[in-house]
């Protein structure tokens, strides 16, 4: 099971490497990718600067307004800046991405790491626990651990990120399977180096190494799964501003306003693919490094 | 020359490829195939030589532009043929035989959906009678049991059966030509005595064959006609034994001569000293279990004692354990019984970190050196690392002999900020030389370090380890399936058979007087060149 | 004939080591959450009795006795597994109706929306592919395109757009997602994200077998380039999507949860979504031994699969 399965998991996370020629500049969907993602911070940010309208500040008498020159993206039920609420929005949106990428990390970290240097006893311990990590669909462990934790913004990142944690640690055993195995390691032994600088000048970095566009690709798919969670009600609850809860509240008006269904969904799904390009890129970067 | 007896005629054959920039791989090649001949061309990689056997098929790659005076097959003009035309003179006319058909046959299918594959896309026979038509072939193609080899898959084939498959699926239809781009290239040398010698069949059967390589060894075993090729232009054309024997280019000379053991070999100085001696390897054995379980002999009671500045070549076919005796030797696999001693002292069966303090005294240098770099590392990281391993941690006279390094593996400073991935084959092993001697040691371990290179690339490195080894005082052991190679560099010769050995003497005896058959089978096998006029 | 008994034995085998291999994700995820349960705050009688309800301490007693709340955690844990022996996964807190029931009855609409939704993603995946990959480079960039936008495309909110354009401006399909026209619209939104995740990863074999020194040997041998794409590189291409069927299923699975409300449909994902809501443990815990035993089958599946596209592994199995 587990060696086909980590085959199977690095060929998920190495879908994007080989795609065309390695060692290829950054084209216009990275420069395109990288002016949204700059944007989007600068609305988590400095949400002000470009909404300066109170994403709270309710107006009856316009309520349901399609987009205009005045309002953007329209208005709501209450008569709120749409805009402006989902520029709000951007800031708790991208915290609960990055809360729950870094519960990721170092859950899956722990356990990878656990399993590559713990030796035989304790790599076949851990092996059956990431077994079931990743047995599990990710969502629904998040929303079994959302069931135990309760819900919140903060246990939504966390159950985020205990729910996509399998896979890191199955990428990060493999890798350092790879790495514990491999020439340079058997190379650097041969050398005559003592095992703590072979352990932290050789082995933890070559197994850091592939994890910066895989904290990238992360972020991306935590925000996904996160504003759907916040979607459903069990994470930011309408009417506070988050890109989850306020499609969450345009279900209602959705044959109404489909401004307010398209706008938040768009902001999550082209910050997400921005994400996803920027992740792939420094993906073909890194591979670049290793097959050239 | 009959025109009845050309089944191809080509005249001033040119490529120009379009992508990734504008660029001739081809210029003005003309030749003829002839019934009942095999035309060799010959070439380093890159000089062409693929797409001259791929244009012959009108598959000469994506944006290849293709264009000559004259380009016949059995009789046709081929030039500006459609693609379905191209398809009907494909497998039919023409057989393509590639290199190691381990990738070269589909790994997913059987054997006889491959070799069926191209008379059911040609209507050859009938759904009945083709099954037939695929024993035969692989019969004709020398695999015995056809029958039971037809439905396996080559992953389940022996490296041998294999290539013959592929050859058996390229003259299914019966094509009158036959292309063999490297049909032998990776296969031990008994292996590929037998496929040159079934390409000479096709030949003596009325064929034209095509062979395509890098080797004049090859050229010399079967070739009729040969065709020197080097960056797309002709160095030299004519009959085989004419060129063998008195080359005319000084580029074809120095393919020759680059042939192992063909060579004048390094004059072996046979000084005699009573020091303790580089290795000293008493009843080596390791065992492995299979998966089943039960433990497998990979290597059984190996003894020899490897003198000072002496090198000690380890010979035998994949499979014979070379490469586990090689691990033992270095104190990364433990033996199961007997010992190693290293410079007089114990090396098996002691604590790693004792070991580890004595590791600078034997150092390896690998087949593929560049997994061997940490692929984060320069040039310059690599050989610093190396020189802390030996103690030398400080940075300006570490950098400044990490400069001297390079110039003694002749390699130019300047590629001291590069990662090893930029670099040529040959300048990686380079570099990975220049890191096994930075800890100035006694012995190394070499294991097959030219196989992966070119036959040029080969003669050089193996003259940078003959200089050092003399300049250093070095003793080595050299692990290698080729025995031209072998023959060569060493002044003894262990020969392995599953693990144990066949024979093991004094080079020049083992070479000039095989005793064991199975030696003399592997040096018939092995492919001589003519001697030189 | 000795070559089927072989692979007969190697399949059992395997299937042997399947059913080992989830019995054991059984156990593990049965007993990990059993512990993480005890650790919730809050009295569970509460749930029970539903919010606001005042209980008397004998009705709390009687309700503790029922649900089997009053022996040691150690007790119920082993009282669970027995029950998970026989099939029975407890009552639900909140419905007091047996847990395997409620999981049934939602079973045919999850399965159905799945199979679908799986149909949508290879159908769309393999055209992909095969329309694009190892073509010009525009052919292939398009292709790569759609597949990264696809994939990054957030299941609810594509759910939500086809709703909107389809239900309420079109009025195409329903909006409440019964029967078979009420399929459409949720397979097609859970369907097209997971096709664009096959699709990255059939493309990548496909390109590397077309690139694979044997393209050119059926090339050689006058083979069509149709003939190429579909009866060699085809194979290549499906091997990793296959291989990925049980990360496709549980997929499916989470990303249902949101797309069953969007169209009001009931299913496992709203079954699952409720027991989260309301805090209804027998239920999480039957999800869980469900999940489980779907990963066990889907393992069982992906293996025949996987045998009838490529044969090497189990004859090498059977040899070995």
């Amino acid at each position: 099971m587990s060696g086909v399965a980590i085959i199977e998991q690095a060929a998920v996370a190495d879908a994007a490497l080989h795609q065309g020629p390695a060692r290829r500049g950054p084209g216009f969907a990275v420069y395109a990718s990288c002016f949204i993602l700059a944007l989007v911070v600068l609305a988590a940010v400095w949400p002000h600067v470009l909404a300066p309208t109170d994403p709270y500040d309710i107006d009856p008498t316009s309520a349901f307004l399609p987009p205009s020159s005045a309002h953007w993206f329209g208005t709501d039920q209450s008569g709120r800046d749409a805009f402006s609420r989902v520029i709000h929005g951007t800031r708790p949106s991208l915290l609960i991405g990055l809360l729950s990428i870094a519960t990721a990390l170092a859950v899956g970290g722990i356990l990878g790491l656990a399993a590559v240097l713990g030796g035989r006893a304790v790599d076949h311990a851990v092996a059956r626990v990431i077994d079931v990590l990743f047995a599990f669909p990710g969502l629904i462990l998040a929303l079994i651990c959302i069931a135990i934790l309760g819900a919140s913004p903060v246990t939504l990142a966390i159950a985020v990120g205990v729910g996509s944690s399998g896979g890191y640690a199955r990428i990060i055993r493999a890798q350092g399977l790879i790495v514990s195995t491999s020439g340079y390691v058997a190379a650097a032994r041969m050398l005559g180096h003592a095992p703590r600088r072979i352990l932290f000048l050789t082995i933890l970095p070559n197994i850091a190494r592939p994890l910066l566009p895989l904290f990238t690709l992360g972020i991306g798919q935590c925000i996904v799964w996160a504003t759907g969670l916040s979607f459903l009600g069990l994470g930011v609850q309408p009417p506070e501003a988050e890109w989850g809860a306020l499609l969450a509240d345009s279900r209602s008006y959705t044959a109404l306003a489909w401004w307010l269904t398209v706008f938040p969904g768009a902001m999550i799904a082209v910050t997400s693919l921005s994400l996803t390009i920027l992740g792939r890129y420094l993906q073909a970067r890194f591979d670049g490094r290793d097959a050239a | 020359m009959s025109g009845a007896d050309t089944l191809a005629h080509v005249e001033n054959l040119t490529v120009r490829f379009q992508r990734p920039h504008p660029r001739t791989v081809l210029r003005d090649i003309s030749f003829t195939l002839q019934a009942g001949r095999i035309l060799a061309i010959v070439g380093e990689s890159g000089s062409g030589k693929s797409v001259t056997g791929r244009s012959l098929l009108g598959l000469a790659g994506a944006g290849a532009v293709v264009t000559a005076q004259r380009l016949e097959i059995v009789g046709q003009p081929v030039l500006g043929l459609s693609q379905r035309a191209w398809r009907r003179l494909r497998g039919k006319e023409i057989g393509l035989v590639l290199q190691d058909a381990m990738v070269s046959l589909d790994p997913l299918r059987p054997v006889a959906a491959e070799i069926g594959e191209v008379l059911a896309v040609h209507d050859i026979g009938s759904r009945g009678t083709r099954p037939a038509r695929v024993i035969e072939a692989l019969t004709e193609a020398g695999v015995p049991r056809p029958e039971e080899r037809a439905r396996q898959r080559s992953g389940e084939l022996s490296g041998g059966l294999r290539q013959r498959a592929l050859v058996a699926a390229a003259i299914a239809a019966r094509p009158r030509i036959l292309i063999a781009d490297e049909p032998t290239t990776a296969l031990d040398p008994t292996v590929q005595r037998q496929i040159l010698d079934l390409l000479r069949t096709m030949a003596e059967r009325g064929d034209a064959v095509l062979l395509i390589t890098h080797d004049m060894g090859v050229v010399s075993a079967v070739a009729d006609d040969v065709l020197v090729l080097k960056d797309g232009h002709v160095i030299e054309q004519g009959p085989a034994q004419d060129i063998l024997r008195t080359p005319r280019h000084a580029y074809t000379r120095s393919l020759l001569a680059a042939v192992p053991g063909h060579r004048s070999g390094p004059s072996r100085i046979a000084e005699t000293s009573d020091e303790t001696p580089a290795l000293a390897v008493s009843g080596l054995t390791k065992h492995y279990p299979r998966p089943d379980g039960a433990p497998v002999a990979v290597v059984q009671d190996i003894s020899f004692t490897l003198r000072q500045g002496r090198t000690l070549g380890l010979v035998g076919e994949s499979g014979a354990g070379k490469s586990t005796v090689g691990r033992m030797l270095l104190g990364m696999t433990e033996p199961d019984a007997g010992a190693v001693r290293l410079l007089g002292d114990p090396w098996s069966g002691i604590a790693e970190p004792l070991r580890r303090s004595r590791r600078a005294a034997i150092q390896m240098i690998y087949q593929d050196p560049l997994s061997s770099f940490d692929p984060r590392l320069t040039v310059r990281d690599i050989l610093l690392d190396a020189l802390h391993a030996a103690g030398l941690r400080d940075k300006p006279a570490a950098l400044r002999r990490a400069g001297e390094l390079l110039a003694q593996v002749g390699l130019p400073e300047r590629i001291i900020p590069q990662s090893p991935r930029i670099l040529s084959g040959g300048q990686r092993q380079r570099v990975a030389i220049a890191r096994a001697i930075a800890t100035n040691p006694r012995v190394l371990i070499c294991d097959e370090p030219v196989s992966a290179l070119d036959v040029i690339t080969q003669a050089q490195v193996l003259e940078l380890l003959d200089s050092l080894q003399k300049r250093l005082n070095l003793s080595m052991v050299f692990i290698s399936h080729d025995l031209g190679v072998i023959g060569q560099v060493s002044d003894d010769i262990m020969v392995l058979r599953d693990g144990q050995v066949v024979e093991h003497g004094a080079a020049d005896a083992i070479i000039t007087a095989p005793k064991h058959p199975y030696t003399r089978q592997l040096f018939e096998a092995a492919l001589h060149l003519p001697k030189a006029a | 004939m000795a070559q089927f008994r072989d692979l007969a034995v190697a399949g059992a085998r395997r299937l042997a080591t399947r059913l080992a291999s989830g019995l054991l994700v059984l156990w593990v995820s049965v007993t990990l959450t059993f512990l993480a349960l005890q650790v919730v705050p809050g009295d569970p009688v509460k749930i029970i009795a539903g919010p606001g309800a005042v209980l008397t301490p004998d009705a709390v007693a009687a309700l503790r006795q029922q649900f089997g709340l009053d022996q040691p955690a150690v007790e119920r844990y082993l009282h669970y597994l027995l029950g998970l022996a026989h099939g029975n996964l407890g009552m639900s807190y909140e419905s007091q109706q047996p847990v395997t029931t409620l999981i049934f009855g939602q079973l045919g609409s999850s399965v159905a929306l799945t199979l679908a939704a799986l149909s949508v993603a290879w159908i769309v995946a393999l055209l992909g592919i095969l329309l694009t990959a190892a073509r010009s480079p525009v052919w292939g960039g398009l292709g790569r395109g759609f597949e990264v936008i696809t994939s990054a495309l957030p299941d609810f909110w594509l759910g939500l757009l086809l709703i909107t354009a389809f239900s309420f401006k079109l009025h195409w399909f329903p909006a409440i997602g019964r029967g078979l026209s009420g399929l459409i619209l949720p397979a097609l939104a859970l369907g097209i994200p997971l096709a664009g995740f096959l699709g990255q990863i059939t493309r990548q074999s496909f390109e590397d077998a077309m690139a694979q020194p044997f393209a050119l040997s059926v090339q050689a041998r006058g083979a069509s380039d149709l003939r190429l794409r579909l009866r060699h590189a085809l194979r290549h291409a499906l091997l990793p999507g296959i291989a990925l069927s049980n990360w496709s299923v549980g997929w499916l699975l989470g990303a249902s949860v949101a797309i069953e409300q969007i169209f009001a449909r009931r299913g496992l994902g709203a079954l699952i979504l409720e027991a989260v809501q309301r805090r209804d443990f027998p239920i999480i815990m039957g999800s869980v031994v469900l999940i489980a035993l779907v990963y066990v089958l889907v393992n069982i599946v992906t293996d025949g699969l996987t045998f009838l596209v490529d044969r090497r592994s189990q004859a090498g199995e059977a040899r070995a």
